[in-house]
């Protein structure tokens, strides 16, 4: 067993040979516990292997637990975690991610997780890892608490590029249980070049405030030294991206979290005279109130009336945001911004299915490291590792 | 535009939630701020654009028809809250 002073375990499991690799606890891992960190899931055991689980034990992988994270994997860290918050690596007064400060605690070296707004890109910079979200599709969700379906995609968190995208190829991959799995079979990710000759780089005009500008500037400064030719640009409705976002991804969390009803599984609360009481008294004592908010929030978007003015809407700017990520796309390799909360690009991978990776570096704020995040157009992840290897 | 009272109460109701006056309160201004900053995507004219449902160019191909055991009903009652005779046991719904 790993000493785990920071809680950032659910549940250990017993060590078997082959690499480590930790999972999120809305992973289903069968037999095991499947809390997705909520009161709700608190006795619940998966009752099969997720196809990510499945892959990784049949390629020799040894899944070293469950991590904990935010309720139902939905909110930013683990702050709405039933289980406690785990705190950041290097700032024990912000709540973290459990599998990112694995990681950087250097008890696991990578650990699956899923990303519905960025903020796995977010919380990996801040204790000094990358996470590689992958073109939605890519890797099977199946086996996973969902959350916001059209939105969250499963990644991997590691401490470093390489290692990160060889359980990445491991992962991917068509799985017809799932849906909105694209058909190839399987995915490859190689770095072609050992320089960036040839390589273009945009970087949004508006994406980088003045307390992001030194940050910015190291990557520049290196991805230039390598050959990369960067620029500058406008992205056109990039103050929509995290409105879209919250819009779409609060209303698919709100109709995702209505199986929780504790009638077949899961918490069910005592004091009840009849099923009305049984419904909602047991999701008002089991859910956070994180978990409240979204899921009124997304009620609300969808409900009448306000269905055309804000869930409609917001999926047809998304289209708009598609297209405009489409056309930056294809004029550069990559576009690279800040990552944090306050950057209007953070969650551009989400609302349009590209894939991303988050790069930290040595700058830090509030005691914490500061990264970038990386896009490429979908399918090319293989640029994300040909650049992450390289900075 | 800030969210009425009655609106709270509405959303509890479909939501299957209950919430405590304090709650009911913060979660009006939650839904306020929210809904201030959502109004942003108005003034977009999206009349020619079609809706994005899902960012995946798929089309809905399903799998073959054929039947497996996913997990037996020994293993899914295994969660079960409260069992009885092979069914999940709920309070009575009908007078």
């Amino acid at each position: 067993m790993i000493a785990d002073e920071k809680n950032c375990f659910v549940e250990q499991f017993e060590e078997k040979a082959g690499k480590q690799v930790a999972v999120e606890s809305t992973l289903f891992v069968k037999g095991k516990k499947a809390s997705g960190s909520s009161k709700m899931l608190d006795n619940f055991k998966a009752p099969f292997d997720a196809t990510v689980v499945e892959r990784l034990n049949k390629a020799g992988f040894s899944i070293a637990g469950t991590t904990n994270t935010s309720e139902f994997g939905a909110g930013s860290s683990t702050e709405s975690s039933y289980l406690g918050i785990t705190p950041n690596a290097y700032n024990n007064s912000v709540a973290g991610l459990g599998a990112v400060t694995a990681i950087a605690e250097k008890l696991i070296r990578s650990a699956l997780g899923s990303d519905a707004n960025g903020s796995a890109h977010i919380q990996a910079v801040r204790s000094g890892i990358s996470f590689i979200k992958p073109t939605y599709g890519t890797v099977s969700r199946y086996g996973m608490i969902a959350n916001a379906s059209s939105m969250e995609q499963i990644g991997v968190y590691a401490a470093s590029v390489s290692e990160g995208f060889e359980v990445l190829e491991t992962i991917s991959g068509y799985d017809e249980k799932d849906g909105t799995s694209y058909p190839n079979a399987k995915y490859q990710y190689e770095a072609k070049q050992s320089d960036l000759q040839g390589i273009k780089v945009g970087i949004p005009n508006r994406s980088v405030t003045e307390e992001d500008s030194d940050t910015i500037k190291i990557f520049e400064e290196k991805m230039t030294a390598l050959g990369a030719a960067v620029e500058y640009f406008d992205f056109k409705y990039d103050e929509l991206i995290e409105t879209v976002q919250m819009i779409i991804s609060s209303a698919e969390f709100c109709n995702n979290i209505s199986r929780f009803d504790g009638v077949k599984y899961g918490y069910r609360t005592k004091n009840y005279e009849n099923i009305n009481d049984l419904l909602v008294n047991s999701r008002t004592e089991a859910f956070h109130f994180e978990t409240k908010q979204k899921a009124m929030l997304g009620s609300y978007v969808l409900s009448e009336g306000m269905y055309e003015k804000y869930y409609d809407k917001a999926l047809r700017v998304r289209r708009l945001i598609k297209e405009e990520a489409e056309a930056a796309c294809s004029r550069f390799d990559v576009v690279l911004a800040p990552i944090n909360e306050e950057c209007r690009f953070t969650s551009l991978g989400n609302v349009t299915g590209y894939p991303g990776l988050s790069l930290p570096c040595e700058i830090k704020k509030d005691g914490m490291p500061t990264g970038v995040q990386i896009i490429a157009k979908e399918f090319n992840e293989s640029v994300l590792l040909q650049i992450g290897k390289l900075i | 535009m800030s969210v009425a009272a009655k609106m709270i109460v509405s959303l509890e109701k479909m939501t299957k939630l209950s919430l405590n006056e304090t709650e009911q309160e913060t979660m009006k201004e939650y839904l306020s701020h929210c809904i201030e900053r959502f109004d942003i995507i108005d003034a977009i004219d999206t009349t020619e654009t079609e809706p994005l449902i899902s960012v995946a160019d798929l089309k809905n191909i399903l799998r073959e028809d054929i039947s497996y055991q996913m997990v037996t009903r020994d293993e899914l009652f295994e969660n079960a809250v409260e069992e009885n005779n092979g069914y999940f046991q709920v309070p009575k719904t009908i007078d």
